[in-house]
């Protein structure tokens, strides 16, 4: 492991089996992650973006080993996961948590604000009485925003905003070392977008929180991370810090996603890239690079073969045959 | 103004849905015209009666349990809510049409695209089923879809959310209203696609002088298509004006506040803290007095949480619902 790397994955792939027929055989792969090498630095956030299908919440959950990788190679601190047993699994799931995007559904309705922020510490033995985890719970809502009397509530009782606020405590409640957050505000209001946003960096900040943050939103990620990774298709297509992304973007890809996210000024005129055609199944993804079949600079090598990610200045990395 | 360029005239639109808890003021003395070939944003966060108002020009609110309570909405003239229903029939997907957000939800599974396309063909115009299809198979072509004649047959499921939303597209535009009501259009779709939509809907509206209504909570697609907006909240109208005017001075604190709080992928600076708008949108069972917008404004004084200030015009063609005004 690098200095600092707090997560690394190598050549990680992902492909669900799709089975049909009469004697339910194997008819295809979904590849959902098709070979991802990546790595999450202590204290840092990343942002994960890319359009449906590009395989970044599937990405997000083999982290945390809620799926199982077919392929690769997924080290935190230091050890694969993919080899610990359930035991351990479960003891380092108390480091590694996670924030859902739809806050109407991820969290249990028959549950209150005590049991869903204060179970995982009994089940873990942080709290050893009642008494002590109601304690621990008062504590972690105030740090979210939530009041104290919301404690005995049920999430259908509460707004959009503070049931993630809810989301966000459970995920605090055992002092993780990593948090996915798979789309956290995407299902919010623009002015509720803005709260929670600045509540994940205050709590980072106090907290030494790493952060995977996984949208499809550009404009949020940027906002928020400090290095951004682009996939398509299965696979990272560019990685750079967030202001060579944004400023510079190198793969054609990532200028087409720059150039249709809308900005808030009618002054501003773009030259725009419209791509053309719907994102190819990842049931079939094209052969190649997986993105040739909808970029405006195709070369006739980039349906044969598979350009690798390289490094093209530091610290900035692209999948594209325009760069050798 | 030309008064023949007037298209829509909407005059103190009062719309309410009575509820076991209370009866819910969804859209609360609305009033505002669009041009011919006009494109209008309309924008406001969940509950502000944005939807509420485009369901009431087509007359879609379901009465009970929401109500028509008072206003006028003149299409062409003609009073709209005067109307029977088979005359509003005749106007619905003939003159007026709507897109909505969710285009698996919207389109009907079990009938194949070329069906849900020609139907308001058939029923407005009276083509016969041949007639139709041919125009179905036009319609596609119009939108963008490739083979055509092949995917006239397909079923909604066996298309993409972009394919499905253009199908909403070609329905919407089959009769060439003199309107389209689009709710949300591109909410559902991913940047890219949602891209290739706008553009398209640009490029019809300009080839056959549709005007457009587009409601949606996101500023940078009306900032891309609104050539007026105007901004809701908690069932009123806030502000109007011309983009440029609303982007460029907004002149209402909720315009103000939302335009801060919007993260843009233009100003890029080193992870600064997002301006909030402190506070949640009110519940419309539970209104405060005076302006609505009163407990979350930062400019907020006195007579704000006495009285409900009216629209004052601010200066040509901008007009602001605040205190702050009063004396221009």
């Amino acid at each position: 492991m690098k200095n600092g790397e707090l997560v690394r994955l190598e050549n990680v792939k992902k492909y669900f089996l799709i089975k049909g027929g009469f004697f339910s055989k194997a008819s295809g792969h979904v590849k959902a992650v098709d070979g991802v090498d990546l790595s999450i630095f202590k204290g840092e956030t990343l942002g994960l973006v890319g359009e449906s299908g590009c395989g970044k919440s599937t990405l997000g959950r083999l982290i945390l080993r809620l799926e199982v990788a077919t392929e690769g190679r997924i080290l935190f601190e230091g050890g694969n996961i993919l080899e610990y047993d359930q035991k351990t699994m479960r003891q380092l799931r108390r480091d590694m948590q996670i924030i859902f995007q739809d806050p109407y559904s991820s969290l249990n309705p028959r549950k209150t604000v005590e049991s869903i922020v204060g179970d995982p510490l009994s089940i873990n033995n942080v709290t050893r009485s009642n008494s002590e985890k109601k304690e621990k719970v008062l504590e972690i809502m105030k740090e979210v925003g939530l009041r104290p009397e919301h404690i005995s509530r049920y999430p259908h009782e509460f707004s959009g905003g503070q049931r993630q606020r809810i989301g966000i405590a459970r995920a605090l409640a055992l002092k993780p070392k990593l948090i996915i957050c798979d789309e956290p505000v995407s299902a919010l209001d623009v002015s509720i977008q803005g709260q929670i946003i600045n509540l994940l960096q205050d709590l980072q900040e106090k907290y030494h929180l790493t952060y995977l943050f996984i949208a499809h939103d550009l404009s949020v990620v940027e906002h928020i991370s400090n290095r951004v990774a682009v996939m398509y298709l299965g696979r990272i297509v560019e990685m750079s810090t967030n202001e060579r992304i944004y400023k510079n973007p190198k793969h054609p890809y990532t200028q087409a996603l720059i150039s249709a996210s809308p900005i808030p000024d009618p002054k501003i005129r773009r030259e725009r890239i419209i791509l053309e055609g719907d994102v190819p199944s990842p049931i079939n993804p094209p052969d190649g690079c997986h993105f040739h079949s909808r970029c405006p600079r195709e070369s006739p090598l980039c349906n044969r073969n598979t350009p690798d990610l390289i490094e093209i200045e530091p610290g900035h990395y692209v999948r594209c045959f325009l760069y050798r | 103004m030309n008064m023949a360029d007037e298209l829509l005239r909407i005059n103190q639109l009062y719309v309410s849905f009575h509820t076991d808890l209370g009866v819910a003021r969804a859209v609360e003395g609305v009033s505002f015209t669009l041009n011919r070939g006009e494109t209008l944003g309309i924008v406001g966060e969940s509950g502000c009666g944005k939807s509420v108002t485009a369901l009431s020009i087509m007359r879609l609110i379901q009465q009970p349990p929401g109500k028509i309570e008072s206003g006028e909405i003149y299409f062409e003239g003609e009073n709209l809510l005067h109307l029977s229903n088979p005359e509003m029939r005749r106007i619905r997907g003939n003159k007026i049409s709507m897109i909505f957000q969710e285009p698996m939800t919207s389109l009907n599974p079990v009938f194949d695209v070329g069906d849900q396309i020609s139907e308001a063909v058939r029923l407005h115009q009276g083509l016969v089923t041949e007639e139709a299809i041919q125009k179905s198979v036009e319609m596609l072509r119009l939108v963008g879809i490739p083979s055509p004649a092949k995917r006239v047959h397909d079923y909604p499921h066996q298309m993409s959310g972009g394919m499905r939303q253009r199908v909403m597209i070609a329905m919407a535009l089959s009769c060439q209203p003199k309107l389209m009501i689009a709710d949300e259009p591109t909410t559902a779709l991913d940047v890219t696609i949602q891209a290739q939509i706008l553009n398209l809907m640009q490029k019809l509206k300009e080839e056959m002088g549709t005007a457009i209504i587009l409601i949606t909570h996101n500023l940078g697609v009306i900032a891309e298509m609104a050539q007026n907006v105007i901004v809701m909240y908690a069932g009123r109208i806030m502000e109007w004006a011309t983009a440029e005017d609303l982007f460029g001075t907004p002149r209402h604190p909720y315009t103000e506040g939302l335009l801060k709080a919007v993260p843009r992928l233009d100003q890029i600076e080193k992870r600064r803290r997002l301006y909030i708008i402190r506070g949640i949108v009110p519940s419309l069972l539970d209104l405060p007095m005076g302006c609505k917008f009163n407990e979350r404004c930062e400019k907020s004084f006195g007579k704000c949480f006495e009285e409900e200030p009216p629209l004052f015009e601010v200066s040509l063609g901008h007009t602001s619902r605040c205190w702050l005004h009063e004396r221009s």
